[in-house]
């Protein structure tokens, strides 16, 4: 009975030391945020990529395949790095990265890190057929968690120093960017002739015949 | 005598016609007393009265110095924070003077040598240097140094080293590092003395 019950701890034993050593293996390789608090960072944008669209029709214009991917808590302001995302959108992806590599900010490593994994994820997981024809459809900043801190300033007195993190979301879509990703792009001269020819003739003069 | 004759009698027919035209403009008689002016401001002899005193009196419109006047509108707000194209723009614009390297492929600003490129170039240089470090130490440059690779000293017959410092380095050359890059001048030395342009005028 003994014997039976110390064979049996041993099997446990067994099966129980690959799990500890694969969570000792990321011990000091974490960020410091995933240090005390368990990794509660925004889940719903990867939701998107486990929806299941229904099958088309032939009929039906393809809906192109894409790819949602993020990276949470980079140390580096949000506000600062909407200007990076801003940069980006609408590029194709190839475009995206090379332009990234010639923007002179911090957070421009991790969008351009972010990019390139999503493009992987894409045409590993998500069907797509080449790397290159990728497009940015959406790119956007979210505010991380904040760590406050302390400095101290002349003559007795402290100023509060908030260290940001932010999230950055990117959504490639296959096929071609658009010519005009941002709604105001300029007219062409034709179309604006037209539109000034046709504000000339709704003039009316009042109590006129 | 006459003058003041004239004087009395002329007040008199003043005096006539006033009463005359109070007659005409009355003719009930004189109105009644309730008709009277009681405590009607007439006409205010400009006197040094003194003023109520006020702050605006000292520092004048200086109240309202360094003030906002008005409330900033959110557009104005936003433009300041985020940038636009007509006030101040913040945002990062995409560089058109990027170019693709020939040789490697990689991107590289316009002007610029390629980064991955010249990063080759870079280490050999650090290789070589370091070589000719060893073989020179703190002697003093008096004689020409020559850098070789593999198998170069034969090319040369023995003679042509005669003057000068050899550094051999061991491993081959690389391929995108050219003989000529090490020759001195192609330019043959001169044959006369004189100073071109010569004869003139």
């Amino acid at each position: 009975m003994a014997l039976y019950k110390v064979k049996s701890l041993f099997q446990l034993g067994n099966q129980i030391q690959p799990l500890l050593i694969t969570q000792c293996d990321k011990f000091h390789t974490t960020s410091d945020l995933s240090a005390w608090s368990r990794n509660s960072g925004p889940k719903r944008w990867l939701k998107y990529n486990d929806v299941i669209y229904p099958p088309q029709s032939p009929d039906e214009e393809p809906r192109p395949a894409f790819v949602c991917h993020q990276r949470t808590n980079i140390k580096y302001s949000p506000w600062k790095m909407w200007y990076i995302a801003s940069l980006v959108r609408g590029m194709s992806v190839d475009e995206a990265i090379k332009q990234l590599k010639f923007v002179l900010k911090k957070g421009s490593k991790d969008v351009m890190e972010v990019i390139e994994e999503a493009r992987e994820l894409a045409i590993k997981e998500h069907n797509v057929q080449y790397g290159t024809n990728l497009w940015v459809a959406e790119s956007f900043v979210g505010k991380g968690q904040v760590i406050k801190g302390m400095r101290r300033h002349g003559r007795m007195r402290h100023g509060l120093v908030r260290y940001f993190h932010c999230h950055y979301f990117v959504r490639l879509e296959e096929g071609t960017p658009p010519k005009d990703y941002y709604m105001h792009a300029p007219k062409e001269p034709s179309q604006q002739l037209q539109e000034w020819l046709e504000e000339m003739r709704k003039r009316k003069i009042i109590n006129s015949l | 005598m006459a003058a003041s004759l004239m004087f009395r009698r002329i007040n008199v027919a003043l005096a006539n016609l006033e009463r005359t035209l109070v007659e005409l403009l009355n003719p009930r008689g004189p109105p009644p007393d309730a008709f009277c002016l009681v405590g009607v401001e007439g006409y205010r002899v400009s006197g040094n009265e003194p003023k109520p005193f006020s702050i605006k009196d000292i520092i004048g419109d200086g109240l309202l110095w360094a003030v906002p006047k008005h409330r900033r509108s959110l557009e104005k707000r936003l433009k300041r924070k985020f940038g636009d194209p007509e006030y101040v723009n913040k945002l990062i614009l995409p560089k058109t003077t990027l170019r693709v390297c020939n040789t490697c492929g990689d991107d590289h600003e316009v002007g610029v040598l390629c980064p991955t490129c010249y990063k080759k170039v870079i280490e050999e240089t650090k290789l070589m240097q370091d070589k000719i470090q060893e073989e020179l130490k703190l002697e003093p440059v008096e004689t020409e140094v020559v850098v070789l690779y593999n198998g170069e000293k034969d090319d040369k017959p023995s003679e042509f080293w005669q003057g000068k410092r050899i550094v051999e380095m061991e491993k081959e050359r690389p391929s995108w590092f050219s003989k000529n890059l090490t020759q001195q001048t192609t330019q043959q030395p001169a044959t006369t003395s004189d100073v071109k342009p010569s004869q003139l005028g």
